[in-house]
């Protein structure tokens, strides 16, 4: 018997990450690890992160982690996490909350799941 | 906010999914969804002691938590839990894991979603039976709302 999985490719997600119902992003603050909530948008293959502007991080150093999840229930969880970096700059073209500031995000790598598409690796 | 301030509490009931940021034992961060139940005031989260969760409250107890209190509905707010965790090995104690068992299994609109996928019940099960079984126990200490931004 094969192992079972709840691994998907992330582009079966597209629609997570089209319309995000949760966002958040991780980073290591004052030597903790640190949450906030954040919007995400995507052009493309670009990715955009809106943060309150009175939050960390403010450095595109530092190492994040984006998270994108859906779901209550077990078969209905799903996620989408990135790892990478944000970079300050320019926003995307599309309208956007002006409270926020935006990064875009650089992902390095990425893990996806879909507890509903459980099934056993060949 | 104190953990026990009413507006907390109120997050605690109306969530389903904590996202539990954490860190490794070489300071890289992770956030992770997992279920969780309160009891006596500290949350349970049940998870595999192979997962990044498990592995980095092990390294570094500092968890960070968000909350968004989704069964109330849409807020403009998210509760922002910092607390110290403790990972347990093996399964929950019998008292948590029958609140989970009713949180996320029995009470209707799980029991129905449960219903829907009994096809995968059997698969589920040998999921379970790949790994080790961890708690992860959260002492909240400070509590804060922060921002939504969706």
């Amino acid at each position: 018997m094969g192992r079972v999985t709840q691994r998907v490719d992330p582009s079966r997600l597209d629609d997570l990450v089209e319309r995000p119902p949760r966002a958040a992003l991780a980073f290591v603050h004052g030597g903790c690890a640190e949450a906030v909530p954040v919007a995400l948008r995507r052009e493309g293959d670009r990715i955009w992160i809106g943060i309150d502007p009175g939050v960390p991080p403010g450095s595109d150093s530092v190492p994040v982690v984006v998270l994108v999840d859906d779901g209550r229930y077990w078969f209905d969880l799903r996620a989408i996490t990135w790892r990478g970096h944000l970079i300050p700059g320019t926003a995307p073209a599309t309208e956007l909350p002006t409270e926020l500031r935006w990064f875009e995000f650089l992902a390095e790598s990425s893990v996806s799941w879909d507890f509903g598409a459980l099934r056993e690796e060949s | 906010m104190r953990p026990d301030d009413p507006i907390v509490r109120g997050f605690l009931r109306d969530s389903f999914v904590a996202r539990v940021a954490t860190q490794s034992r070489s300071g890289r961060p992770s956030l992770t969804p997992l279920w969780f139940i309160v009891d006596r005031g500290h949350l349970y989260m049940a998870t595999g002691q192979a997962t990044l969760a498990a592995r980095n409250a092990v390294a570094n107890p500092e968890v960070a938590i968000l909350l968004d209190g989704e069964a109330a509905g849409r807020s403009e707010c998210v509760l922002r839990v910092h607390g110290k965790a403790t990972v347990h090995s093996g399964f929950p104690t019998w008292r948590v894991l029958a609140r989970l068992a009713l949180k996320y299994y029995v009470a209707p609109p799980a029991a129905r979603a449960e219903l829907a996928h009994a096809a995968q019940w059997r698969l589920r099960t040998r999921y379970y039976a790949q790994g080790q079984s961890a708690v992860i126990e959260v002492a909240p200490e400070t509590a804060e709302l922060v921002r939504s931004t969706s």
